[in-house]
């Protein structure tokens, strides 16, 4: 069987989703800062250009070399690490992704190309420059940046909404699904907040500016801050694109999403009411420490809202292509009758722990179906999510995972192997006792996982068993 | 394969491997200046005498001003053979940064770190700091980009070597040791002098353009960087070459690799005569640094292709042609084909731009 077998790490007690999630909370706050910010220049020049604010090229040369030193250095290199992050994670993910969109992704790398020449002639020469030739460097580089956006927002929203693709499979059905233009729009009304909230910052600590000067250019940034006002609507359409059950995991289904959810809209809807109300309308001056701490609120929102798009795809990394397991749907019939890790051909790096070899067995199942989203003992530990309940509840749960946790994948593995893993969770959530012996397998015991697989099905559960 | 690298091998997987050897390329030229350039100030920084008013040499003022810009080119160039090495080897790739996961991903915070040294280096109060300030600054940024270059070189020779993944893994080993490993980084360093003369040349050519009856500052040191980079980089290739496996060797210098072999040598001649002419001139003439141009041309492109056939001696490429083809189905290459015209047009019309407001300020 030609299943591609990688060497999986382990990370201890972090899971790997927080490991991937909290680059990428960090890479898509600081892109979304770029982004917002090429915007937010152009603006400013051209208040600049007209005679509207007079200090507004000043602050567009400081701000500039912020947002390069930022964005151009934390940005691309962040950027690089999503992609070496996703293949310690889930190599099969990014290779799927990287099959599909080689030539999205290969046309987003032309507009990173004008972002950095763009961007450089400015930065260098910017300040040497006549206003027209400045406008244009600035909106090639903002309109590189936004390109930027609108092609990698393609490959993302098509992970959680694949569409029609599932059926037709062109590029362009899996590059305009059904959540494409609300999470673009959404997006770029969150780089602009973000560009803004920055540049109060950033108008704090530039020198050279007296109390009346700086309040004029914030209530100016404050411009941007206004689109927010849409986000409701454009939150709830983003939100009715996605599947049924995904909407229903973040709006309830799912503790943990719904209270990320709730962190997302909560901190959004207070950077949105001071912004609106209090810089827009009341005029009010923003000094360093609050604009910070509006910044704050925004990466909590981004958090927020990046968890649960992560989190609605469960239990795909491709919705209805892949599991979160890396798995294919079509595989799983195939590995329950071969084994999961029969093939695999690499050894367990301390098997010396593992006294007997059911439990080197289990640990390899572990590692292979389990361990991209759970650790043995540590963030959603199996020991801790499983460690109380009896052997025959956990050979039932595991065997009918799908049905009893529909944002689980199936089991993908032969009954020897389910067996395998709880006897070592039995073992884990013991303490790992010395003198553990090689446990002669129960055919009775056998028969009833496998009678309990065959129930289940190879197909993927649904919280409406109807369906 | 009993044919010259790559003819024989179908359409889709030509397509993405001229791809993948061009961007390669283009992000190997940005990756040299930055290697070597930071080499050169560290060892400026030690060695040259400082003019009274603190002020750099022009070879040093330029390299400190355009490093940040040069890194951050070659982290957006290097995007590109990323992408296209994921199609070409994705399994081997994986695997290899899988297995070398600690050292791999140390390298984005090296790099980052490394980069804002750049920028600190850069600063004027930071230059005319004491040479024991600049001196181990100028060494930990070097030592970051080494870091990188030997951290690539490793996971590159781990991932053509999949009959030694099961072992590394099961050990849980931090580095891959092979012979190959010092060698080839060898190549590699010395290599990128001969590159980072000939763009710093260029720089200094055109920042001199106007000077007439003038000896071109940095023409001596230029030929003399490459010159010594050609011949050691020349030294580390034979050293290379007695470091792989019989059967490869003989693949290269053989069936699969002698035009490329010979492609790479005329280009390291042809560059070897230049730097000689630039050498004995008093000038940095335009028409010796366009032949040096050619022949670095040359010399990447046959290197490039036989550590290519390297790479495909050492896999299976059965395995291989069946996911090119599939990759290759996908539609998409006619926009990114648009795009990229366009783009690139764009960023030759934002330097044409600058040109023409920077002639109007003067």
């Amino acid at each position: 069987m030609d299943f591609p077998y990688y060497p999986i790490n382990d990370f201890g007690p972090a899971m790997k989703g927080l490991v991937i999630g909290s680059l990428g909370i960090f890479h898509v706050f600081l892109a979304q800062f770029a982004i917002g910010g090429g915007m937010l220049m152009c603006y400013f020049q051209w208040l600049s250009q007209t005679g509207r604010c007079a200090p507004a090229r000043q602050f567009v040369d400081g701000f500039f070399r912020f947002l390069v030193l930022v964005s151009f250095i934390m940005g691309a290199v962040t950027g690089v690490g999503m992609w070496f992050t996703s293949i310690q994670i889930s190599p099969r993910t990014i290779g799927m992704m990287v099959d599909e969109f080689h030539w999205i992704w290969a046309v987003e790398w032309t507009f990173f190309c004008l972002e950095i020449v763009a961007g450089y002639c400015f930065y260098r020469y910017g300040t040497r420059l006549d206003d027209s030739a400045r406008m244009t460097l600035l909106v090639l580089y903002a309109v590189a940046a936004w390109g930027s956006l609108f092609w990698i927002n393609g490959i993302l929203s098509w992970q959680l909404t694949p569409g029609i693709w599932l059926e037709t499979h062109t590029i362009q059905d899996g590059f305009f699904n059904p959540s494409f233009w609300p999470s673009l729009l959404y997006r770029t009304l969150v780089s602009m907040a973000i560009a803004a909230l920055v540049a109060c910052v950033v108008i704090n600590v530039m020198p050279g500016l007296d109390r009346p000067t700086r309040s004029v250019l914030i209530n100016h940034a404050a411009h941007f801050l206004l689109p927010m006002v849409f986000m409701p609507v454009l939150g709830v359409w983003y939100l009715m694109s996605w599947p049924e059950d995904s909407r229903a995991w973040v709006t309830g289904g799912s503790p943990a999403m719904s209270m990320f959810l709730a962190i997302g809209v909560g901190s959004s809807l207070l950077v949105g009411a001071y912004a609106t109300i209090g810089i827009w309308w009341g005029k009010l001056y923003i000094n360093g420490a609050t604009a910070t701490l509006l910044c704050a609120l925004a990466m909590a929102a981004t958090a927020g809202g990046e968890f649960v798009r992560e989190g609605a795809r469960k239990p795909y990394t491709v919705r209805e292509v892949l599991y979160s397991n890396s798995i294919l749907p079509s595989e799983v019939a195939r590995l329950r009758q071969s084994g999961s890790v029969t093939n695999d051909p690499f050894p367990l790096q301390n098997a010396a722990d593992y006294p007997t070899q059911q439990l080197q067995l289990g640990a390899k199942v572990f590692r292979f179906q389990c361990s991209i989203c759970h650790t043995m003992q540590g963030v959603n530990g199996l020991v801790e999510l499983t460690g109380h309940w009896s052997d025959d509840q956990r050979r039932l749960m595991i065997a009918q995972l799908q049905h009893t946790k529909p944002f689980m994948p199936p089991f993908s593995g032969s009954a020897v192997e389910l067996e395998s893993l709880v006897q070592l969770i039995g073992w884990e959530t013991a303490g790992r006792p010395e003198g553990a012996t090689e446990a002669s397998l129960d055919p009775e015991i056998l028969e009833r996982i496998q009678t309990w697989l065959d129930e289940a099905g190879t197909a993927q559960g649904s919280r409406n068993p109807q369906k | 394969m009993q044919s010259v690298f790559p003819i024989g091998l179908p359409w889709p997987t030509l397509m993405y491997l001229f791809l993948y050897i061009v961007t390669l390329i283009i992000h190997v030229v940005f990756m040299n200046y930055v290697l070597a350039g930071t080499w050169y100030l560290v060892s400026m920084s030690l060695f040259e005498r400082r003019k009274p008013d603190q002020t750099p040499s022009l070879v040093a003022g330029t390299l400190r001003e355009w490093l940040p810009f040069m890194l951050s080119a070659a982290i957006t160039a290097g995007i590109a053979p990323l992408l296209f090495v994921q199609i070409l080897y994705k399994r081997n790739f994986y695997t290899a940064n899988l297995l070398a996961f600690h050292r791999w991903m140390a390298i984005l915070p090296v790099l980052i770190a490394a980069f804002y040294l750049l920028y600190i280096w850069k600063a004027k109060r930071v230059q005319a700091w004491p040479r024991y300030f600049t001196f181990p600054l100028g060494l930990l940024t070097f030592a970051g980009f080494a870091f990188i270059a030997w951290s690539w070189t490793e996971n590159h020779l781990l991932s053509i070597n999949a009959g030694a993944w099961a072992e590394h893994y099961a050990a849980g080993n931090w580095m891959y040791k092979s012979r190959e490993v010092l060698p080839r980084l060898a190549v590699w360093f010395a290599g990128s002098f001969p590159t980072l003369a000939l763009v710093l040349g260029w720089q200094l050519w055109y920042l001199q353009r106007d000077v007439p009856d003038h000896e071109t500052v940095g023409r001596h040191r230029m030929s003399m960087l490459a010159l010594a980079g050609l011949v050691t980089s020349a030294v580390a290739a034979a050293l290379y070459a007695v470091a792989i496996p019989p059967e490869v060797r003989e693949a290269i210098t053989g069936y699969m690799g002698w035009p490329y072999v010979f492609l790479a040598g005329s280009g390291w001649g042809v560059q070897f005569a230049s730097w000689l002419q630039v050498r004995r001139s008093a000038r940095l003439e335009k028409i010796w640094l366009a032949t040096a141009s050619v022949g670095l041309l040359m010399t990447l492109t046959g290197a490039a292709m036989i550590r290519e056939i390297i790479r495909w001696f050492r896999m299976d490429e059965k395995v291989l042609f069946p996911l090119h083809k599939q990759a290759a189905e996908v539609g998409g290459l006619s926009i990114f084909l648009l795009f990229f015209v366009v783009n690139a047009a764009l960023c030759v019309y934002c330097v044409l731009r600058v040109r023409r407001g920077l002639r109007r300020e003067s």
